[in-house]
């Protein structure tokens, strides 16, 4: 079986599921998590490879990380709102398209994929770093404010590819996704999609086929640069559930 | 009066975060809600903002230092 885990993080309320991107973990929530716990319960799900969960990761497609993610999810969430981040929302338009979640709301961080390929530079070389530094200037990528990624967590990152099956197991997703084909927008569920304007992991789509709400100055981690604009799209989600 | 500024509460999970860049310097003046220093796990980053309109009158954890959570790292009157 192809693993997950799923974690209760704190709140009470409606739920409210956070599917981390390639490579991130429940942790990587931290700067979020507590803001939305005035909004209902938070959950985050780690996929297989990632944080916690075990690295049996199937055959690496996202089919296989959805199934497993809706054998965690299906019975104990009822239809949350998902904030997913770059392959996280990729995981979570496969989720809801396939049927296997019902929601009732997205946020979508930089999905992966939207509108275009999912053969993306960093997430094929991010399973490959094998000491510190290099990881460290692949990890800045990620932001505009270079200073928000440190060296201590890079170090972090390349001590988990110690493991020769966590590497393994990752490698087996980022080639999978270079032949992936993109979920489509659900059309009947709410959504706010939200990108960094200076993204250099996943440019913003130039012609997208919904509205992307560009944010000024952020880079891939919208959850980190500019959390209080995430919390105002998942109230505002919120807020159209309630009409 | 004074007013500490705190590492925030991190989870069970984790206890520690690293100063990862103050915005203020001491003396400076500072807003409520303005971000002051930026802290980070081995994880992610975290931007704390300043509890009250004042004067940024002590820093007691520098950059680049580890502090356990609930750690006071500065001083605001």
């Amino acid at each position: 079986m192809t693993d997950a885990l799923l974690h209760k993080i704190g709140g009470e309320g409606p739920d409210i599921l956070l599917i981390h991107g390639f490579g991130a973990d429940r942790l990587s929530w931290l700067a979020l998590a507590p803001k939305l716990f005035q909004f209902g319960t938070i959950w985050a799900i780690e996929y297989g490879a990632h944080g916690a969960a075990g690295n049996d990761v199937g055959d690496g497609s996202l089919t296989d990380l959805a199934t497993a993610i809706e054998a965690k999810v299906k019975k104990e969430l009822k239809s949350p709102i998902i904030v997913g981040h770059s392959l996280g929302g990729t995981l979570a338009l496969l989720l809801i398209s396939r049927g296997f979640v019902v929601s009732s709301g997205l946020v979508l961080l930089a999905p992966a994929g939207f509108g275009k390929t999912l053969d993306i530079s960093f997430i094929r070389e991010l399973p490959e770093v094998v000491d510190g530094a290099a990881a460290h200037e692949l990890l800045k990528q990620l932001v505009v404010r270079k200073n928000l990624i440190t060296k201590r967590m890079a170090d972090a990152f390349v001590e988990t590819l110690e493991n020769t099956q966590r590497r393994t197991a990752l490698q087996a997703i980022a080639n999978t996704l270079k032949k992936a084909t993109p979920p489509p927008l659900p059309p009947d569920i709410p959504n706010i999609i939200l990108w960094g304007d200076s993204d250099e992991v996943l440019s913003p789509p130039l012609n997208p086929p919904t509205e992307v709400k560009l944010l000024s100055n952020v880079g891939h981690l919208p959850h980190v640069e500019a959390v209080e604009d995430v919390v105002k799209a998942i109230q505002t989600i919120i807020d159209i559930k309630s009409d | 009066m004074a007013t500490n500024i705190l590492v925030p509460q991190l989870g069970n999970e984790v206890t520690e975060a690293e100063i990862t860049e103050w915005l203020a310097s001491v003396g400076d003046n500072v807003k409520s809600g303005e971000v002051i220093v930026v802290i980070s796990t081995t994880k992610t980053a975290l931007e704390i903002e300043s509890p009250i309109d004042g004067v940024l009158s002590e820093i007691l954890a520098n950059e680049g230092e580890l502090t356990e959570a609930g750690a006071t790292i500065g001083v605001i009157e």
